[in-house]
């Protein structure tokens, strides 16, 4: 299961995708954030309950900051850290293109 | 003063139906921002559901609207094998004997009220709104949620039921009886946006006009969520703004084909707000065979 955390609005588009099929809820990404927006959590997968990775309820509706560190870097600590490729962020500040 | 927000609470049994025979009832109970819906299923079918406002006081709601789906059918709590609690209060069912996403629940739920073919689910709740795909089983593979605000959800279309003096299970016709489209509202916040209505009355326009340029943001909003998760065929909206007709429509336009109809024509299933409930009242039934007693 793929869940987006984010949203879009005037100002462009900011998710935080995690697979939970491929997440191992490792917390390699909670460690690498360098605005501590990650967090490992028990979710529902099908009927069984996994560790799976997700974003701070406190920073799903301000991605834009959140994770503008991370874009002015062009390189996304999340992502970068994860080791099976759980972790996809898209980032896109339509203002200034 | 008229209470124009007020949506109707109702409850239903499945005539012919008996728990007793039955060898297992579980029950799946939503409690939303909104609406708390309970679902009663015997053997995996439905057979007793209501819905109510949800008070201020979250575990309460949970029992009033179980005490009323129970209502008249003999069944007492000592009777049920599994509660499964969903929705946003979910942590307040006190009675419930686990506790589920409402994002797992409505794909289940839309996977048994319509069949296998549901790909897409479109739940427009009173304070989110969520896009969900799921397949053939109705697991959910992709889901997007939009929390930011009360914009485009039940509760904004409470605030301007009352705005209009226009009863919430009207709104939606009304607002489709405009002889041309206007441009929706800006939206961005359902403060803003009731303002925004309030200028425009003042500029004359009528109550119809002014709402169809609430649903066409809503319904604007909602796609926005679509496109990111795809939608696809079957496509189905859950939730209590399934029954608005002036959301459902735009979103229809926008997207380009039509969501398939409520599948309750005879009565026999509960309507597409109970999804949530639904999801949980199997999830609980799945539960409990597995021996999660």
């Amino acid at each position: 299961m793929i869940s987006h955390f984010g949203y879009r609005d005037a100002s462009g588009a900011y998710y935080v995708s995690v697979d939970s099929e491929r997440c191992t809820g490792c917390g390699a990404c909670v460690t690498a954030c360098p605005q501590q927006a990650v967090e490992v959590v028990r979710t529902m997968v099908d009927i069984d309950e996994r560790d799976v990775a997700q974003v701070k309820e406190s920073c799903r509706r301000r991605l834009a900051e959140v994770c503008g560190v991370c874009a002015s870097a062009r390189r996304f600590a999340c992502a970068a850290a994860c080791v099976p490729n759980a972790i996809r962020v898209q980032w896109r500040d339509v203002t200034s293109e | 003063m008229a209470e124009f927000w007020k949506w109707p609470e109702y409850r239903r049994t499945v005539p012919g139906k008996d728990w007793r025979t039955a060898a297992v009832v579980t029950v799946g109970i939503d409690v939303g921002s909104v609406g708390s819906k309970a679902v009663i299923m015997v053997d995996g079918e439905p057979y007793a559901w209501a819905v109510r406002r949800t008070g201020s006081n979250s575990p309460d709601s949970a029992r009033r609207v179980l005490d009323w789906a129970m209502e008249g059918t003999g069944l007492d709590e000592g009777h049920i094998h599994f509660i499964v609690g969903t929705g946003y209060g979910r942590v307040n069912v006190p009675m419930a004997g686990k506790t589920i996403t409402e994002i797992a629940c409505h794909g289940r739920g839309a996977n048994f009220l319509w069949g296998p073919s549901v790909r897409t689910v479109l739940d427009v709740g009173g304070q989110d709104v969520k896009a969900i795909r799921i397949d053939e089983k109705g697991k959910v593979v992709q889901f997007l949620m939009n929390d930011k605000c009360a914009a485009g959800t039940g509760r904004g279309m409470e605030v301007f039921a009352d705005l209009l003096s226009v009863p919430i299970e009207q709104c939606g016709e009304l607002s489709l009886s405009v002889p041309e489209e206007p441009p929706p509202v800006s939206c961005t916040c359902v403060v803003f946006a009731k303002s925004e209505a309030v200028a425009l009355l003042r500029k004359g326009w009528p109550r119809e006009k002014v709402l169809a340029a609430y649903c066409s943001a809503m319904a604007h909003r909602m796609v926005e969520l679509l496109n990111k998760v795809g939608v696809e065929r079957e496509f189905v909206i859950t939730g209590g703004q399934s029954k608005n007709v002036g959301v459902v429509r735009r979103v229809e336009r926008l997207v380009g084909f039509a969501s398939l109809p409520a599948p309750n024509a005879d009565e026999s299933k509960p309507d597409p707000v109970f999804a949530g409930a639904i999801g949980a009242a199997l999830f609980a039934k799945a539960l409990y065979e597995r021996g999660g007693k």
